[in-house]
């Protein structure tokens, strides 16, 4: 290939940026200045009397003391040791399953497993809701065909995790069994080949081969898993009335942040409820590529 | 622009005629009116949209016949959600300073938090003049203040004891008169039947304010627009609190969670006997205990001393929003669905059972006659209004409602569930409120 002239190159470059302008564009007005503008506010503070007053990171100490957000950050972090790892194992299986070419009918197990992901949010919580009915929900109403005492899901806040953790396996373990097998399909097929050559079975081929190669795919849905956990929103917000004391307004960061914004009016503690729990995700996010990096993984990201 | 100078000259036009016809007698204050008038009718004359949100079932009838009154005007009445759903919307909106309706359904226990959010229009000015007149003081007092008019009242709440007839005569007892008498009537539906309880516990918050409200608390004051008086855990509220909390403790009330499907299944299958509800109560039970129709009744409030008292639980206004570009046309709209007379009936019907506020709804015929075959033809409505005529009078409301709730539900509720002590509960809300209102920028006394 001729080296390209000094201004070839640079219509190029003006090229490439007119692609990724429109995302740019959006990624500026959606994410960018959102993020710069909470983190503005969070340092005033407005009250229902009184007008709005800057006062440096005020907010930030009380939220530091504030019970109320220590437990909602507990617990995010209890959940996203509980549910995170089942759901990941669940996706991996599936994914290698599915790859392996054992199963009967693989599309319907894809579609199957993938499908609850394409429920929206707020109707899988209502089923959801339904299932874990005190008196009449569905599970209570086979355990007492059995004989067994009916169960309080929501008995307390981590009885309440694992309910939820159960709901939010269904809903995402199929979106990251999707991630890791498009990973499979583009392993390249000439080492099982030789595997099984050498006389490696399906199961041996999928947990020497095939899984150490999958480990970028791993931790591109860890990543979105850490995401995904710390903002916790949807179901104890839609759930809140099968228990209102449990899934109460500080179950997770950003249900109280929510709470905060719009019950209480506090806009200004608000966004720095939901600032900090950005800089936590980063955090985390920048500690798992760090620990990945250093176990030799090779990053998709 | 233009129309603002119209208006003008409309006004400038009254105004002469005013001074003129004050010599013949006619008092400035109808001229006024007549101006309003006028620029109420010019409003409706112009084809205009407005949006208008509300959970109330039924509202789209009120709506149709407003439509047909005034064609030139388009309603996209929109159900946002219900209660604090709705509230969210509309803070977010006064927040963003865009996204709102025009008119909005508020429940009169928020009209000061979204006065103070400065989100309610005036509409005194577009508004009958005999407007504040046709409803009880105590109603007409929570949508007004000495410079205007902030809503109009749609429905109110008074409570009664909606209960079983059926099993309590079968286990030889009566409506309970008093909460001394529940309390024993609880242990001995429990024990005659470990499936059936007296009722749930009162797990809703202003379900449970109201029985506060009937006990006499009196927990908010506004001592100036700056400064309130904050007193929740007087005696009235630790009483009520410490009886439900001993109930629960003493193992004769369930615990469910309201408003679930689960809740109204509890009603169909005679899980739940009584529910000291407000009027609205007779719509929800009707649907949600289809199987046990013609054995539910209405019974006054059990009391704490021999005086018949309520409490109120609810109550609905349609407010015009204070970001409307269409402030008359709203005001007309918002008017008309709660005041126009055929209007306002068709609220207290199927499928609606609002409890009316217009005095002339109140006492009319057809209202009182009602007697639905749910409740074995006796004539609710005649007995939710002789519990109207002893709702407590006097209930101020925070302008911070929706966040004495929510601390409600953690301190108070959190505690009776758990079985704590149940005055130590409450003392904890008060402070915890106090400590809000202090941080929002209230002077705070709690006398």
């Amino acid at each position: 290939m001729v080296s390209m002239s000094a201004s070839s190159l640079k219509s190029t470059k003006r090229t490439g940026l007119f692609f990724v302008l429109p995302f740019f564009l959006i990624f500026v007005l959606l994410l960018i200045v959102p993020l710069v503008y909470s983190g503005f506010i969070s340092l005033y503070k407005k009250g229902l009397i009184g007008g709005n007053r800057y006062v440096g990171f005020e907010n930030y100490i009380t939220m530091i003391h504030d019970p109320q957000w220590v437990s909602s950050v507990g617990r995010v972090f209890l959940y996203f040791f509980l549910q995170v790892p089942i759901m990941l194992i669940i996706a991996v299986f599936a994914a290698l399953a599915i790859d392996s070419g054992k199963l009967r009918f693989p599309k319907f197990f894809r579609i199957a497993i993938f499908i609850p992901y394409a429920v929206p949010a707020i109707i899988g919580c209502i089923i959801w809701g339904y299932i874990y009915g005190k008196n009449y929900g569905f599970l209570n109403q086979l355990l007492g065909y059995l004989h067994i005492h009916h169960v309080d899901w929501w008995g307390n806040s981590t009885q309440a995790l694992g309910s939820i953790s159960a709901i939010v396996t269904w809903e995402f373990a199929g979106y990251n069994m999707i991630i890791l097998y498009a990973a499979l399909k583009g392993l390249s097929t000439e080492l099982y080949e030789a595997a099984a050559v050498d006389g490696a079975g399906a199961i041996k081929i999928a947990l020497r081969i095939k899984l150490p190669q999958l480990y970028p795919a791993i931790f591109l849905t860890l990543i979105f898993s850490i995401i995904g956990s710390f903002q916790l929103f949807t179901e104890p917000q839609t759930l809140n009335l099968q228990a209102p004391t449990v899934l109460n307004n500080y179950f997770s960061p950003n249900v109280y942040a929510y709470s905060v914004a719009f019950q209480g009016q506090q806009l200004n503690y608000a966004a720095t409820i939901s600032f900090s729990l950005g800089l936590i995700i980063a955090f985390f996010a920048i500690i798992a590529t760090l620990v990945s990096r250093r176990r030799g993984g090779d990053s998709l990201l | 622009m233009s129309s603002m100078k119209k208006r003008g000259v409309v006004l400038a036009v009254v105004s002469t005629l005013a001074a003129s016809t004050a010599i013949l007698g006619l008092s400035t204050q109808q001229a006024q009116a007549a101006a309003q008038n006028a620029a109420v009718t010019k409003a409706l004359n112009t084809p205009t949209t407005l949006t208008f949100w509300s959970w109330l079932p039924g509202q789209q009838n009120e709506v149709n016949l407003f439509q047909a009154t005034y064609p030139k005007i388009k309603v996209k009445l929109v159900n946002v959600g219900s209660g604090g759903t709705e509230y969210n919307k509309i803070k977010a909106g006064l927040a963003a300073k865009s996204g709102l309706p025009d008119v909005a359904q508020v429940e009169f226990q928020y009209l000061p938090t979204f006065k103070v959010l400065n989100g309610l229009a005036n509409i005194k000015p577009y508004v009958a003049s005999d407007f504040l007149t046709k409803f009880p003081q105590w109603i007409s007092d929570q949508v007004s203040d000495a410079k205007g008019i902030y809503a109009v009242p749609q429905d109110s709440g008074p409570m009664g004891l909606l209960y079983r007839s059926d099993v309590f005569t079968k286990l030889g007892l009566a409506a309970p008169k008093t909460w001394a008498e529940f309390a024993t009537d609880a242990a001995k539906i429990h024990s005659a039947d470990a499936s059936q309880y007296i009722s749930n516990m009162v797990m809703d918050s202003g379900n449970m304010n109201g029985l506060y409200w009937q006990a006499g608390a009196r927990p908010f004051h506004m001592n100036s627009a700056t400064s309130i008086n904050i007193k929740l855990n007087d005696s009235a509220t630790k009483q009520v609190t410490k009886f439900w909390g001993d109930l629960v403790a003493a193992g004769n009330l369930p615990v469910d969670p309201y408003w679930t499907s689960d809740w109204n299944a509890a009603f169909n299958k005679g899980k739940y006997l009584s529910w000291p509800s407000a009027s609205w109560g007779l719509g929800t039970v009707t649907s949600a205990a289809a199987d046990t129709s013609g054995n539910w009744r209405a019974a006054p409030l059990p009391t704490w001393s021999s005086t018949p008292v309520s409490g109120s639980w609810g109550g609905s206004t349609v407010a015009v929003m204070s970001t409307t570009k269409n402030l008359a046309a709203a005001a007309a709209l918002a008017e008309f669905v709660n005041t126009n007379p055929t209007a306002a009936f068709a609220l207290t019907q199927a499928p609606t059972f609002d409890f009316p506020v217009m005095k002339s709804v109140l006492g009319s015929d057809g209202f009182l006659a009602t007697a639905p075959a749910f409740y074995g033809g006796q004539k609710v409505y005649q007995a939710y209004s002789a519990y109207n005529n002893t709702v407590g009078k006097n209930y101020e409301w925070s302008p911070f409602q929706d966040q004495v709730y929510t601390l409600w539900t953690n301190d108070v509720l959190d505690a009776i569930l758990k079985k704590g002590d149940t005055a130590a509960a409450v003392d904890k809300w008060q402070a915890d409120t106090v400590k809000y209102a202090k941080d929002q920028g209230y002077t705070v006394t709690t006398k």
